[in-house]
């Protein structure tokens, strides 16, 4: 083998850092025992209820938690032309959340994060992947921020 | 081998193998430190085979996915690397396998060099363009080449990894050295 060529390939090919948020994705999705901090089943219920039209995708799955959800508001904004957000929100174990929803389908081919928020304790980012809206849910968030879609309205 | 390296080495082992056995009974503190041990390798390798960052992430979080559930199924038959690795490989292969839409090397989302030296922007650009050649090399040659390159194994190990005979993987990695060296011969010329 051409040794300029092993060069660049080994130079290329280097390892690199896996970004932050990659912790916060697969903590979403894995199964959680933990159910007196974990809220996850709920969001996940509470989200999969948002579901009109099966444009939103929940990739987080197999929780176990308590879940009693009571919608207490519910309020839309336009995004640009990208559709409408839904800000959802509920009381889950007696504690307060929010839940983001998108009602729209880019038809993007590519995952792309688009946002990510921590609202109520939980951490929420938003991505398309194979032409669909995903909801990343991450329930150990311990800081609390409002939406910065709420905000915008 | 000096005493203390390998009692270091068997310390090291021992660790391993207690946090595995603490991952395997759903201990998620434990989850977290394997993850941050491997978190870099396996997303690299995700990285280096799709050269396409949206997509590595969502191979690397399938990976961990599937070693939380599956770490009770390891029986210590290979290293626990080479067992994480043909995970790796295998969630790689499911995505090409299901990608119902190919993103376009034009498209790939690698970062653009801003505002650099021209010098440090001609090496970017040219490691880019590595990366692509790579990225779009038949699959199983290109997984080989990432694992060779990015981890640096030993066609032995390899071999453990993608369950086939070394003499197997010299040829893919002549058959891919000699399509690079043809590809980026080619790119040259076009610059």
């Amino acid at each position: 083998m051409p040794p300029k060529i092993q060069i660049n390939l080994a130079s290329a090919l280097a390892p690199v850092k896996a970004p932050d948020e990659l912790w916060a994705r697969v903590d979403a999705a894995l199964p959680h025992s933990r159910t007196s901090s974990w809220r996850g089943f709920a969001m996940a219920a509470a989200l999969a209820a948002l579901m009109s039209g099966g444009v939103l995708y929940l990739r987080a799955q197999s929780y176990s938690s308590s879940f009693a959800a009571t919608a207490a508001s519910l309020h839309q904004h336009r995004e640009g032309n990208s559709g409408f957000y839904a800000v959802q929100r509920h009381t889950v174990d007696g504690q307060p959340v929010t839940i983001v929803s998108v009602a729209d389908d880019t038809g993007s081919a590519t995952s792309k994060l688009i946002r990510t928020a921590e609202i109520d304790g939980l951490a929420i980012s938003e991505w398309t992947s194979q032409g669909r809206r995903w909801a990343m849910l991450s329930p150990r968030a311990t800081h609390k921020q409002a939406c910065s879609v709420c905000h915008r309205a | 081998m000096h005493p203390a390296a390998t009692t270091t080495q068997e310390q090291t082992r021992q660790h391993q193998s207690t946090l595995l056995a603490a991952c395997a009974q759903g201990d998620r503190d434990a989850f977290r430190e394997l993850f941050l041990r491997y978190q870099d390798r396996v997303y690299s390798i995700a990285l280096h085979y799709t050269a396409d960052p949206p997509a590595a992430m969502d191979i690397a979080q399938d990976v961990f996915v599937k070693l939380f559930s599956s770490l009770t199924t390891f029986r210590g038959d290979s290293s626990f690397e080479t067992w994480l690795f043909r995970l790796v490989a295998n969630c790689c292969h499911d995505r090409h396998r299901k990608q119902w839409r190919l993103v376009s090397l034009e498209d790939a989302h690698l970062p653009e060099p801003m505002d650099e030296a021209t010098e440090q922007a001609e090496r970017n650009q040219r490691a880019r363009h590595v990366q692509h050649s790579v990225a779009s090399l038949p699959e199983e040659l290109r997984m080989t080449v990432v694992l060779r390159y990015t981890e640096g194994l030993s066609y032995e190990e390899i071999a453990a990894v993608l369950n086939c005979p070394p003499g197997t993987i010299a040829s893919r990695l002549n058959r891919a050295h000699r399509e690079l060296a043809s590809r980026l011969e080619h790119h040259k010329k076009g610059v």
